[in-house]
């Protein structure tokens, strides 16, 4: 089996580590991946099996774009997602 | 031009660039790449109208004096939409014998020969499951014999029959009987269709398929269920059979061969379902067992030759999940947040446990985790649901915050597995990204969802089984 390892460079004001990290919850548990920090950028290796590496490298890639997407999107919104969810199991204690 | 804002909504990339929302109101709405972009970068005035119409109505953008308004309305629906999976169990399960006729590879309750001793349910705990049926139960419900195979139990059957019909005089009861019909004979069938039991028969497919999945030392399975379900057919026909088959290794080479079997049988109602990691599969998964992709791609294949047919064959595992994406049906237990956990079945074990559901019976015939047991059958109902082993069981199961659901697409139409996810990693929630159940719903609603918004003919045959086949 060819063992092969790829990086991705991004800049630390595009993404927050938790925000990294939610994306790293989805690679592959057959690859191995390892994150770090430098003054401006993360840096993500991913090693495995050579087929596998490239396909959780464009996965991860999306993931991390959705990520930054769904961030700057919520600004805001997320906390009105969870007022809502805790609003919604309020309302239904009471009826009860 | 309307001062809109967003409310908030989980996102997911289609195939061909095509783009999925959903928010916590249940509500979907399909979009283009470009109408997409221009809503996450609020250019509102770029989007087609009809798609912006239909933003708004669904409360995914609101006009910006109107979003506390609409934040309520969201959260109304929301709470309708879990009150509605807060029901009463609709689906009562009562294990009459875990003895069987069958060896299948992956049985998932680890049933015993069918000759052992001490494996039957006794018939002096008909009154204790009655108690439980009728404290717990709404008017309509459905009793469903498993097993083992419960007709080698048959005169438990016929007694609990005759015994719950006095005793739950005024409810509405569907009986089924879960069957390989082994043991079946014409009296058995006489009584079956005089009081109209279904039966609900494993059949896997062709001979090669059905008869290595499911062999038996008496008989030749597949010529077995074959003959038993055409004489039906032909001297019963009172009698509603329904046939389910479950996927092998083996399975996923033939999907065609699978319809072509089930339409021999003059059966148009297919239900297939994936291996579950329970009982004897736990052990059997390496021979019998497949990756998500694998089944799919089978999945696929099956669904397509379904459309190249002239007859309307139905799907049933897709009717589910339409169902709940376009009536947020909640009747499928798989798909229930919080979880169908007694709130969607109960099972009545032939040992007197009572389980929360059948897969807590098959992981604890396994694994003997008694904090799975919700009690037994002689113990007073009152007393019984509100257990500590329960509630835990059921605590982290809404979806719609769990690590990896929460900004999922499909988490407004999925549902938890505690039961799968506890067996499979030793975890209640799971880690979803190893998670052989979310990997198959994830896939599952990604076909369902493409296949709607971008085949019209799919479409056009769902459609046709969403008005003619729930």
């Amino acid at each position: 089996m060819d063992i092969n390892k790829k990086s991705i460079k991004i800049n630390k004001n595009k993404i927050n580590e938790i925000l990294l990290r939610n994306c790293l919850y989805w690679v592959d548990e057959n690859i191995t991946w390892e994150l770090l920090e430098s003054e401006v950028k993360w840096t993500v290796n991913l090693t495995g099996a050579a087929d596998l590496v490239d396909k959780e490298l464009r996965h991860l890639n999306s993931n991390i774009n959705d990520n930054i997407l769904r961030f700057n999107l919520s600004r805001g919104s997320y906390s009105t997602r969870e007022k809502i969810i805790k609003n919604a199991l309020l309302k239904l204690a009471t009826n009860d | 031009m309307t001062n809109y804002t967003h409310l908030p909504f989980n996102f997911k990339g289609l195939q061909d660039d095509n783009y999925l929302v959903s928010n916590l109101a249940g509500q979907h709405q399909h979009l283009s790449k470009l109408d997409f972009e221009n809503l996450v970068h609020s250019k509102y005035d770029q989007i087609k109208h009809k798609s912006l119409d239909s933003l708004e109505s669904k409360h995914f953008i609101a006009p910006k004096n109107e979003a506390k308004m609409r934040e309520s309305i969201i959260t109304s629906k929301l709470a309708l939409r879990i009150q509605s999976s807060l029901i009463r169990p609709t689906l009562f399960m009562v294990v009459p014998t875990l003895r069987c006729d069958h060896d299948c590879h992956y049985c998932q309750v680890s049933r015993v020969t069918e000759n052992k001793k001490g494996y039957d349910l006794e018939e002096k705990h008909i009154a204790g499951i009655l108690d439980h049926i009728e404290f717990l139960s709404d008017k309509h419900i459905k009793i469903e014999f498993q097993g083992g195979e419960p007709l080698l139990n048959f005169n438990f059957i016929r007694n609990f029959f005759d015994t719950a019909k006095i005793k739950l005089k005024g409810k509405h009861i569907e009986f089924v009987i879960a069957t390989a019909l082994g043991p079946i004979n014409n009296e058995m069938l006489e009584w079956i269709e005089l009081n109209n039991i279904h039966l609900s028969v494993s059949f896997d497919g062709p001979e090669h398929i059905h008869s290595n999945n499911r062999p038996s030392k008496k008989f030749n399975s597949y010529e077995n269920t074959v003959d038993n379900i055409r004489l039906i057919k032909k001297h019963f026909k009172g009698i509603d059979v329904s046939l389910l088959s479950t996927i092998t290794k083996q399975s996923l080479k033939h999907p065609k061969q699978i319809v072509d079997s089930y339409l021999e049988l003059g059966t148009k109602n297919l239900f297939i379902r994936p291996l579950s990691p329970y009982g004897f599969a736990t052990d059997t998964w390496g021979a019998l067992g497949y990756s998500a992709n694998e089944f799919m791609s089978f999945y696929k294949e099956l669904i397509a030759y379904i459309q190249e047919l002239p007859q309307d064959i139905i799907e049933h595992s897709a009717l589910f999940h339409l169902n709940r994406i376009f009536s947020q049906a909640t009747s499928y237990v798989d798909l229930k947040s919080p979880a169908g956990i007694v709130f969607g079945a109960m099972c009545f074990d032939y040992n007197g446990n009572i389980f929360g559901s059948d897969e807590s019976r098959m992981l604890w015939t396994s694994t003997k985790a008694d904090e799975l047991i919700i009690g037994h059958i002689s113990d007073e109902p009152k007393n019984t649901y509100t257990k500590p082993n329960l509630i835990a069981l059921l605590r982290d199961t809404f979806v719609e915050v769990n690590p990896g659901c929460n900004d999922c697409v499909y988490s407004q139409f999925c549902g938890a597995d505690p039961v799968h996810h506890l067996a499979t990693q030793g975890d209640l929630i799971g880690h979803k990204a190893r998670s052989f159940f979310c990997q198959i719903e994830t896939q599952m609603f990604d076909f369902i969802f493409s296949e709607y918004y971008l085949n019209n003919q799919t479409r056009k045959m769902f459609d046709g089984w969403l008005s003619n086949g729930s």
